[in-house]
């Protein structure tokens, strides 16, 4: 019996330790569930940048993911910054997505999945890869001025240094030269999901000039003869998007899960009642500065009530008296109809206005049509989220063409560019929101005429340059409805428009002629210190203080 | 207790042996204090090996050698009697107390019992009595101020909730700081497995997941033995280097005698800690009344103030239409209600337990079952808890024997979920949480009375005109958090007599748990955009520990002064997890939560984006020796190594040796002054020094892609995939960290121990510290592990006892107990000069260079260069462009103090705890502060208000702000972080019972061995002295979930006090 239990033990218990060598297995350094660069389809990191681009732009939720569109927004007064002065408005913190979205989400994959493409020939890939480099690149630049470049992506490195922001924007001139030879080679491959342009290598190589017009825009300002002549160049190359089907739009749809691919400023604000605020000035600019209501006004806003509040439970500044320092023949405070925003970096607490908020509408957020409907929205209103992200759009181009025109003499009548480009503006918008507009208040022909008729008056009212180019800038301003990166540039570049409204204190401190770092780059970078907020980018020679 | 305690020594050391057949003796033995039989005293035949242990009776049997004249018979905390045999067949012996009880026998590393005198470092034996019966069933939060050294965080007052411990401060600034649990001499995971693996977790619902050691029945706990430091627990390995905590249950015993059962039953009350809230001032802003988060409205009136009833105000013309008993004028009376207060409930809670063993001096076997069923103070909280466990231990044959445990263990939790809250909402947190807007409920809303769903949609709905805030009572209805987990730990035991004193054992032990996580939300929320819909989310974990280790043991004497124990061993760990589930969201049919009723389903966690699948494998291989070498009863050496290897390291890096020694030097048995002097009992110096190594996560040393299927869905229902360079940066170079650990003691007991203190410096240092480098991410990373720098943790530990007075009828003992450390990050290196550890990147817990570790880091006031505040234009404070230090979560010192009485058949003991220092930013003080709630506020709201500072052109701040400015804006939430830090010391009331015993004389009558009957509270009263008084904030808790995060409150509920009684039978 004795000898039988031990016998049984000994087994067991050799059994235990010999017959388990995985117990003994000491190679398991491989993560089971990942997935390795070697075996990795480069065709989807392609669709990662792309996905991770549009996130840098318009994120807009709650946890400080706010994307670079809602930064420029802000600033130049198209939607409502809560803060009192731009010191306490802006915490760096709600930069970090911008900077993790631009650099962990397009440029490192950019760096990393260059070479493959290269070395595999997809040229088109290759090609998309740099102007997104590109872009990405000039955007940081505009809005945080030096950013890291050549120290970054490298793994023995974690204190990367900024880079001088003008050697940054001849980086991303070669980089979309670079692009449009690459885009004219034959290519191995072609990208199976481009959401831009559906794999199309010429509009991507009308997208590479585009933005080189772009970035001799902003470099007018110190470069004028430089411009001057790449402007020209670009015109006369004729490769510039100047129909609709080039436009670089990002469309989003109405799938609420996994992942919710709905436009962010529907997200956030049609869920639930309204988050952001539009702001007071720009619905004024489109519906009372001129005596013709904006045709867009419909497309652009939708209100969830048609009459404007008197008690102090829901608008606590109604009856209040306005500041001071406000003009008289701006808004302050409430405006009629309906329309329900907030004035620039007003601070007071937060009433119980959702569902009472003017919202986005149907442009670009894939919104509500206004049809006087007055009622609060919901996820089910309108296009449901089937928005879409402007990049580059054809009027934007005739725009920067009539700015190009009136300030460094190029080819084109600025005139007629201002017009033509009210006029895409405006039947751009209109197509878009086609779907959801209803026919009583689709804008007349005579509307638009009107609207047209209204500009060219005050363009050949103007007696100066200066006065002119208010003009265009005015108009080029309400076209950008929300681009934060385009309109954020215009403002700097132009200091106009020149009537916009002031911070409700009459001291808010400087305009951030370019944003503080993020806390996540200057807390966890020891080669960057942060930075004053009045720093102006290299290009902007603007003086200091010209934008309140 | 301390009987089984000193059996466990003997087989330990493996000295039962049951051979030599020259003639039987056999007796009984009884305690000179009441005649009582005494089980467990060890019987041995002097200078031979032969012996054996008295049975729950008393009763011994012994075959004694031809050669064996003396009988010795020992027993904790007895005198030690020797008697001569000469020719007596029956020997009953009478064994008197040692009144100096300094023989204490303690558990150490590997199960091993030793004199605690001959230990060269410090240890600490929670026994029985002070565990069971406990109003908590959560064995770490019992063990709150009962040892030096011994911190214990709560997530939360919600029954099942998370605990933090951790032992002797911190020692790696991203690695686990909680200690190692062992149970029965095998692992047990102790795990929270909140269901993300990175720092933001507290943000989706960290502080409601269980702490794994719940699992643990604290009244079948035999005993818990805490090492605390390196010396001690080297032969551990890498986990053990946070401290050891062994707890030796009542089945892993082996105590054997006549069959004893045990029945427990308790009855406990849990009510929770509010504030006081003020009724002068109702819901309303700018003191004019209205439907705001806030409490600023008018005063209130009497008759009160009629409006315009909130249910009539909603935007939404459904919700309107949904309650046509509140339109067309009805009226609301603003008055203050009885809202926050009459949310909660007394929660109960229910603990049965039944303990049975038994055996003869061959064989002993025990078993219990207990079941719990814990209601919370929260509706929706609940816990309920089964345990079963047998144990056993026989001799198989004179050389062989074997014990074994096998527990299993249902405990299912469910609570409404809890997440980060910022004072107006959920904030930034993907969770919903049901503390989020109750407690600053504005007093003129009647939580209680207003209907919380809409009758048509079960909408959840609440008095804010866009229906924007959700409705506590529907959360507590329709949101739920549910973690079930069925577990099976056991080990067993087998040993082998090679040779007279050498001993072979092979020791396995298996810790399976199957955890089931559910999220449920139905549809109808409002709090989360997101989840409208409704969201449903399942994870089933499945975590097995296969623990198994070959000890080879040596006892040695050399001459008469010199014993050597010598051990050799190899030890394997496996641990397998693995995680599947799935979410889903837009729920079809409101009520069923089944993932075929919602129609989008998705692999991810949407709260977090992490997969909710994933798998992990980890082999630990260690090979271990220790020599413990006796000099005359008065010098001890304990030399002990380890060499670890560990799978998740690259080879050339995974193997880490790390030895340790320590010495024990007792003169009061050396020096005859001191031998003989009436007042000196004991005198022993220790010291010890120990290493170990940390290691870092599984996987963290390759670089991965990161890869989604569904990246993107496009107008036309395209679906597409993305792969990208994942943020985590693999370091192919890591290397284990290492930790050095010094550490002196000195012990001494005076006046027959009625006077004695153990006091306790250590200095431990990390170097190579595994850190999880947050990065610019610039870089093109987000995070990485590296090596780098250094930490060093200093500090005391001192417990005193005190018997002022000790008759036969009557004692009174005093303990006090003294915690101090300073954690400490020397260096970082790598150009990182802070890692932020826990919160966000403005608001957390960092370590940086030359300050303690976890120091807080938020936004202060903007100063001038005079140090004076800046006042912005509206009169409020400017906050300053830059993060910087706020504040040191780290208490100064903590103190307890537990005082016992005993007389004849009661016992009384109190505990008191002292916190002084450790900042606390909190969100519930500015929250109730700022948004008028409690009575600090009641002053008179129509004064103003001028903050101190400056302007901006230096002169004097004359700004004068109304009430709600003053507060709203400058305590509030919106404030600077600085404002809201508040030193956390804390006087504290942690325990009072009272324990009858009915004398033993009623017993022989009755069919019961004893019964106790006792009162227990637990977390009676708290004052947090600094904290505005009417908050009545309790600082035990953490809202950071279990980790490294310290200070932080983020709304994640109030504390409870427990309080009840019970009964404890034996037969």
């Amino acid at each position: 019996m004795k000898k039988t239990i031990i016998l049984l033990s000994v087994t067991l218990l050799l059994g235990m330790l010999t017959g388990a060598c995985d117990f003994f297995d000491l190679d398991l350094t491989e993560d089971p569930d990942a997935v390795v660069l070697a075996d990795a389809n480069p065709d989807y990191a392609l669709n990662a940048m792309q996905v991770e681009l549009k996130n840098l732009l318009s994120n807009d939720d709650p946890a400080n993911w706010r994307g670079v569109n809602r930064l420029g927004m802000e600033v130049s007064r198209m939607i409502i910054k809560w803060g009192g002065t731009y010191e306490n408005a802006y915490n760096p913190t709600e930069f970090d997505q911008v900077w993790s979205r631009a650099y962990e989400g397009v440029l490192m994959d950019a760096h990393t999945f260059l070479p493959i493409y290269e070395e595999n020939e997809w040229w088109i890939h290759a090609g998309i890869t740099k102007v997104l480099q590109a872009y990405v690149l000039v955007t940081l630049v505009d809005f945080f001025g030096d950013v890291p470049w050549t120290q970054s992506f490298d793994a023995t490195n974690f204190n990367p240094g900024a880079d001088d922001d003008g050697s940054i924007y001849d980086v991303a001139l070669s980089k979309l030269d670079e692009a449009i030879a690459d885009l004219d080679k034959e290519a191995l491959a072609t990208p199976s999901n481009d959401m831009y342009y559906d794999g199309d290598p010429e509009a991507w190589t009308t997208l590479a000039n585009t933005l080189k017009l772009k970035i001799h825009l902003n470099l007018r300002l110190v470069d004028a003869s430089g411009s001057t002549a790449a402007i020209n160049g670009l015109i006369s190359g004729a490769d510039l998007i100047s129909s609709p089907e080039q436009n670089w739009i990002f469309h989003y749809s109405r799938v609420t899960d996994n992942p919710d691919s709905r436009h962010p400023y529907f997200i956030y604000n049609y869920l639930n009642g309204g988050n952001t605020y539009m702001a007071n000035y720009f619905m004024w600019t489109l519906y009372e500065e001129k005596p013709v209501v904006d045709p867009r006004m419909r497309y652009y806003f939708y209100r969830q009530r048609t009459e404007s509040s008197e008690e102090f439970q829901e608008l606590p500044c109604y009856g209040t008296d306005r500041p001071a320092h406000y003009p008289v023949d701006l808004p302050y405070c409430t405006l009629p109809d309906g329309y329900w925003g907030r004035d620039h970096l007003d601070d007071d607490g937060i009433p119980p206005d959702t569902r009472a908020r003017t919202l986005w509408g149907v442009y670009p957020a894939g919104g509500e049509f206004d049809m006087d409907q007055g009622a609060p929205a919901s996820a089910a209103s309108g296009m449901q989220g089937a928005g879409a992200e402007m990049l580059m759009v054809d009027h934007y181009v005739k725009f920067m063409l009539a700015e190009s025109a009136l300030t460094l003499g190029t080819t084109g009548d600025p005139r007629q560019l201002l017009l033509d480009a009210v006029e895409s503006s405006i039947s751009h918008v209109m197509s878009f929101g086609e779907e959801m507009a209803s026919q009583a208040y689709i804008p007349t022909q005579q509307d638009i005429d009107d609207y047209l008729a209204e500009v060219a008056t005050l363009y050949d009212a103007a007696t100066s340059d200066d006065e002119r180019l208010e003009v265009i800038v005015k108009e080029y301003y309400i076209a950008l409805f929300g681009n934060g990166v385009e309109v954020y540039n215009l403002v700097k570049r132009t200091a106009m428009p020149s009537n916009l409204q002031p911070a409700l204190l009459a001291d808010p401190g400087s305009f951030p002629r370019t944003f503080n770092y993020p806390a996540n780059c200057v807390n966890l970078n020891s080669s960057i210190a942060q930075k004053p907020h009045t720093i102006q980018v290299f290009w902007d020679t603007n003086p200091a203080g010209v934008i309140q | 207790m301390k009987r089984f305690v000193s059996f466990l020594l003997f087989m330990a050391l493996g000295t039962l042996t049951l051979f030599g057949q020259a003639r039987e003796v056999t007796g009984t033995v009884v305690s000179a204090d009441d005649g009582e039989p005494l089980p467990g005293v060890s019987v041995s035949v002097k200078g031979t090996s032969v012996g054996t242990i008295t049975s729950v009776d008393g009763k011994f049997e012994i075959n004694v050698p031809t050669d064996g004249e003396i009988l010795m018979f020992s027993f904790v905390g007895l005198l030690t009697r020797e008697l001569e045999i000469g020719s007596n067949t029956v020997i009953d012996v009478v064994m008197e107390q040692d009144l100096m009880e300094l023989d204490e026998v303690v558990v150490t590393a590997l199960g091993i019992s030793r004199e605690k005198k001959a230990l060269g470092y410090s240890v600490t034996q929670i026994n029985a009595e002070d565990i069971e019966q406990n109003p908590e069933n959560d064995i770490g939060r019992v063990l709150s101020g009962k040892a030096a050294g011994v911190r214990v965080t709560a997530t939360s007052g919600v029954s099942g909730s998370g605990t933090n411990i951790t032992i002797r401060g911190y020692s790696s600034i991203k690695g686990n700081n909680q200690p190692l649990f062992i149970v029965d001499g095998v692992r047990f995971s102790g795990s929270t497995n909140s269901g993300t693996d990175n720092e933001q977790g507290f943000l989706e619902g960290n502080q409601a997941t269980s702490s794994r050691f719940l699992d643990i029945n604290p009244n079948s706990v035999e005993n818990i033995s805490i090492l605390k430091g390196l010396s001690a627990t080297t032969i551990y390995g890498s986990e053990g280097r946070n401290g050891v905590i062994i707890i030796t249950t009542k089945n892993g015993s082996g105590v054997s005698g006549k069959p004893e059962i045990t029945l427990n039953q308790s009855l406990f009350f849990n009510e929770v800690n509010l504030p006081e809230f003020q009724n002068s001032y109702g819901n309303g802003f700018q003191q004019q009344n209205g439907f705001f988060y806030s409490n600023w409205g008018a005063a209130f009136t009497d008759p009160p103030t009629l409006a315009n009833h909130p249910y009539s105000n909603f935007a939404d013309p459904d919700l309107i239409a949904a309650f046509p008993e509140y339109q067309d004028g009805v009226q609301y009376e603003l008055k203050p209600y009885d809202n926050v207060t009459e949310f909660f409930r007394t929660g109960v809670a229910s603990n049965t337990s039944v303990t049975m063993r038994g055996g003869n001096e061959n064989s002993s076997y025990s078993g219990n079952v207990s079941y719990l069923k814990d209601q919370g103070f929260l509706p929706g909280n609940e816990l309920n808890k089964f345990n079963a466990g047998i144990g056993g231990k026989t001799q198989l044959s004179k050389k062989l024997s074997f014990a074994g445990t096998m527990n299993f263990v249902k405990t299912d939790m469910v609570t409404p979920p809890i997440s980060y809250g910022d004072g107006s909402g959920i904030g930034g947190g993907s969770g919903i949480s049901v503390f989020a807007d109750v407690l600053y409920t504005p007093r003129s809303i009647d939580l209680m009375g207003l209907p919380y769903e809409s009758p048509i949609d079960h909408r959840s709905v609440y008095y804010r005109v866009a229906n924007d805030i959700q409705n506590p009572r529907w959360t507590t209805k329709y949101a739920k958090q549910i973690d079930n987990v069925n577990r099976v730990f056991g080990s067993g035991n087998l040993s082998y007599i090679i040779l007279d004193k050498l001993n072979l054992t092979y020791r396995y032990g298996i810790d399976h748990f199957a955890e089931q996580q559910e999220y449920q939300l139905n549809k109808g929320s409002v709090q989360n955009d997101n989840y409208l819909n409704g969201l449903y989310r399942t994870r089933n974990i499945m975590s097995t520990t296969w623990d198994q280790s070959v000890l080879l043991t040596l006892q040695q004497d050399i001459g008469d002064k010199i014993t050597l124990d010598v051990l050799l061993g190899g030890s394997s760990v496996r641990d397998i997890y693995s995680t599947d589930g799935m979410e889903s969201t837009n729920q079809l049919v409101f009520g069923l939560m089944n993932h075929k009723n919602f129609s989008d389903h998705s692999t991810y966690n949407s709260f977090n984006q992490s997969a909710l699948q994933s798998h992990a494998t980890a082999n630990t291989l260690g090979a271990f020796g220790q020599i413990t070498a006796s000099y005359s009863n008065y010098l001890f050496l304990n030399m002990s190594a380890r060499n670890d290897w560990f799978s998740s390291l690259q080879p050339e890096n995974y193997s880490q040796f790390y030895p340790s020694a320590s010495l024990s030097f007792i003169p009061s048995q050396v020096f005859e002054a001191l031998k003989t002097s009436a007042k000196f009992d004991l005198l022993k110096f220790r010291i010890g020094y120990g290493t170990s190594a940390g290691f870092p996560p599984l996987y963290v040393t390759e670089s991965i892609l990161s890869t989604n299927a569904r990246g993107f869905v496009t107008l036309d229902g395209t679906v597409v995939p993305t792969n990208g360079v994942h943020w985590f940066l693999g370091n192919p170079e890591l290397q284990p960290e290492l930790h050095a650990e010094a550490e002196v003691g000195i012990e001494f007991a005076l006046f027959k121990n009625r006077f004695g203190a153990d006091i306790t410096l250590y200095s431990k240092q990390t170097t190579n510290l595994i850190t999880e480098a947050t990065l610019d991410p610039s870089t093109g990373y987000a995070r990485t592990y590296v090596n780098i720098g250094q930490m060093t943790n200093r500090g005391i530990e001192l417990e005193v006892h005190v018997t002022p007075v000790r008759t036969s009828n009557f004692s009174w003992t005093l303990q006090g107990i003294f915690t101090k450390y300073e954690s400490i990050v020397d260096e970082l290196g790598a150009g990182l000069d802070k890692v932020l550890i826990n919160g966000f990147t403005d608001l957390g817990n960092y370590a940086i260079a030359g300050q303690p570790y976890g120091v807080m880091y938020g936004y202060e006031i903007d100063r001038d260069e005079a140090g004076n505040f800046l006042i912005d234009g509206n009169g409020n404070f400017l906050q300053s462009d830059e993060p910087a230090i706020i504040g040191n979560p780290h208490p100064d010192f903590e103190t307890s103090l537990i005082n016992r009485l005993k007389y004849k058949g009661f016992s009384f003991s109190m505990q008191w705890d002292y916190r002084q220092g450790g900042d606390i930013y909190s969100e519930t003080v500015n929250t109730l502060i700022g948004r008028g709630i409690t009575k600090d506020t009641d002053f008179d709201r129509s004064q103003t208000f001028v903050m101190p500072g400056v302007l901006a052109d230096g002169s004097p701040n004359d700004i004068q702000t109304t009430a709600t400015n003053a507060y709203f804006n400058n305590f509030g939430s919106q404030a600077p972080a600085e404002v809201n830090v508040i030193d956390g010391t804390t006087f504290r009331l942690r325990e009072i019972s009272i324990t009858y015993s009915l004398p033993r004389q009623w017993m022989a009558k009755l069919p019961f061995g004893s019964v106790d009957i006792s009162l227990m509270g637990q977390n009676l009263w708290f004052k947090a002295i600094n904290f505005p008084e009417y908050v009545n904030f309790d600082t035990d808790m953490l809202s950071l979930g279990v980790g490294n995060g310290l200070g932080f409150d983020f709304i994640t509920g109030p504390s409870s006090t427990r309080y009840g009684a019970s009964i404890k039978v034996t037969f």
